[in-house]
């Protein structure tokens, strides 16, 4: 049974991604939710002849059973309980933003907002010296000289362990340790899958979105100076020194960084398109940095960008 | 069932029942649940990595640690935390995370009235239970409610208050586990105990009795998530 459910629940993404609320709108139609949308564990749900089982349920005694406390959502005939609260929820190829706490043999741990820590083991980074070379003695006694704790890096979701933890890879140019910008945290949820998580805003502003809920944001690498193919020399792409960043892109990566956390704040799931509006917002109405953190001038944002949508 | 009791409440009524989900930060989730001045908070973390020691193959391992309102845990502590643990467990699937712990923190936020506080037993079962609901993270059977219930001259009451807990003849918490919906109620758990003569109708007279203050509890915990989910889905459409 659990085989199933990676496809219909990409499937549910998907609607979700397009539509906003579409599966709410199914479930009001014919579904027997018996009323209320809200389930405590041990509810009966619906058959399991009817349906099939999704995440926060179980079957027993051919019915589907909720396991979590939530609301009940249906997409054809995928029945799924969404918890009330949840924390990110890793899947194989995940694009991640992590700090890592410790550094173990042959492995860092690294924060990724998820229940346990991640782990990115030291054969799953791109050594100096060529995208091919393989992980020597030495490099394990100078495991420091990558990533220290503390340092932030962008990754993806390559396996899980038995216990459930992630094991992460570095190992595209496109992945490693993040410089020239500032991080803010919000909640996974507001993070929806996206064709490409890094995005370029024309400020000159790079976002990575995480989709653990950390969004990375930096000053523009123009891609021809991205580090990597054939220099690719461990001085830049481990490098713990910011390049020089000029005053107007500071000023961007901050009014960024704000707006992001005022979309967060009201519960506004983020997108490119919807970024780039919010900024010309600024922009027009001449609102700086700190003053977007003001009440009314968020409400006054969130007012404008999701009723020009 | 006539005796007057304090605040005019009833012989079937438990004390004003306070639920708070409290949004500690280091954990997954958390509670505060009270009867009255009787009250308990409740945290859980989970699944995380387990102690190799503790490590099960096939199913998660579930921790309680109990705090006491002052001083270490003891044995009393010790015990009351397997207490709870028993409370709990038929409640939980743990079969779906093994190599896994879930660690739930339970800390008496009020002082034991007497050597066992059966009020403040259920209150901590009760806070638990709103703990695990709150973190959403472990798959649950159902929803664990607890009451506490005392006898003093052959009438039975619900949650016996500070005034009326130091002359019970009898007294014990029932455990019961909500399966479908409020009328499925099944007891997991109870510590009846009686200085006097046992009888076993009393026993049932007693589950009775406390089984149907606990569907009170359950609703108070379904409303509340209620509550909550209306919260989030008023910001969405508000979006």
């Amino acid at each position: 049974m659990i085989s199933f459910t990676p496809f219909p629940a990409q499937a549910n993404r998907a609607s979700e991604h397009t539509i906003p609320n579409t599966d709410v709108m199914d479930l009001d139609d014919d579904f027997e939710a018996g009323g209320s949308k809200i389930t405590l564990p041990g509810e009966t749900i619906t058959s399991s002849q009817a349906y099939m089982r999704g995440h926060g349920t179980y079957v027993e005694n051919e019915e589907v059973i909720a396991s979590v406390a939530g609301t009940i959502e249906r997409v054809n005939k995928l029945v799924t309980v969404r918890a009330i609260s949840t924390k990110y929820n890793p899947e194989v190829g995940d694009l991640v933003v992590g700090r890592i706490t410790e550094v173990q043999p042959r492995r860092w741990k690294v924060d990724a907002n998820s229940r346990q820590d991640a782990v990115l083991m030291l054969s799953s980074v791109n050594l100096p010296g060529g995208v091919q070379r393989r992980k020597l003695e030495s490099d394990e006694l100078q495991m420091r000289n990558f990533f220290e704790d503390g340092d932030l890096l962008v990754a993806e979701v390559q396996a899980f362990f038995a216990d459930g933890a992630m094991s992460l890879h570095t190992r595209s140019l496109k992945y490693g340790k993040l410089r020239n910008g500032q991080l803010v945290t919000i909640p996974p949820l507001l993070v929806r899958r996206l064709k490409s998580h890094f995005i370029t805003l024309p400020c000159g502003v790079d976002l990575i979105l995480g989709l653990n809920g950390y969004i990375w944001v930096s000053k523009h690498v123009k891609e021809h100076e991205q580090e990597g193919e054939e220099g690719f020399d461990a001085e830049t792409i481990y490098s713990n020194r910011n390049d020089p960043i000029d005053n107007s892109t500071r000023t961007a990566i901050s009014r960024v960084t704000n707006i992001i956390r005022v979309l967060a704040s009201h519960f506004v799931p983020l997108t490119d398109t919807l970024l780039l509006e919010a900024y010309e917002w600024t922009v027009e109405n001449d609102t700086d940095a700190k003053g977007l953190l003001t009440e009314d001038v968020g409400d006054a944002l969130v007012a404008s960008i999701t009723g020009r949508l | 069932m006539d005796l007057q009791r304090r605040e005019g409440r009833k012989a079937t009524e438990p004390r004003k029942l306070s639920v708070n989900l409290e949004g500690l930060a280091r954990v997954d989730g958390s509670a505060r649940f009270g009867f009255g001045d009787t009250s308990a908070l409740a945290s859980v973390s989970g699944p995380i990595e387990v102690r190799l020691a503790a490590e099960n193959p096939s199913a998660a391992t579930f921790e309680v640690l109990l705090r006491p309102l002052s001083n270490v845990p003891a044995t009393q502590s010790k015990s009351l935390a397997a207490t709870i643990r028993a409370a709990l467990l038929p409640s939980l699937i743990l079969s779906q995370n093994p190599r896994t712990l879930i660690q739930l923190v339970v800390q008496s936020a009020s002082p034991a009235r007497m050597k066992s506080d059966d009020g403040l037993v259920a209150a901590m079962i009760n806070a638990s239970t709103l703990a695990l609901l709150n973190a959403g993270s472990v798959p649950m059977k159902g929803v664990v409610c607890a009451v506490a219930v005392g006898r003093t001259n052959s009438t039975l009451l619900i949650d016996p208050g500070d005034d009326e807990a130091a002359k019970l003849g009898a007294s014990g918490c029932f455990a019961f586990l909500f399966g479908d919906g409020v009328d499925d109620a099944r007891c997991v758990w109870t510590n009846w105990r009686t200085s006097e003569s046992f009888d076993e109708p009393e026993l049932q007279k007693a589950q009775l009795l406390a089984s149907l203050a606990a569907k009170s509890v359950w609703l108070r915990i379904l409303r509340v998530f209620e509550g909550d989910a209306t919260l989030v889905e008023d910001a969405m459409e508000t979006s």
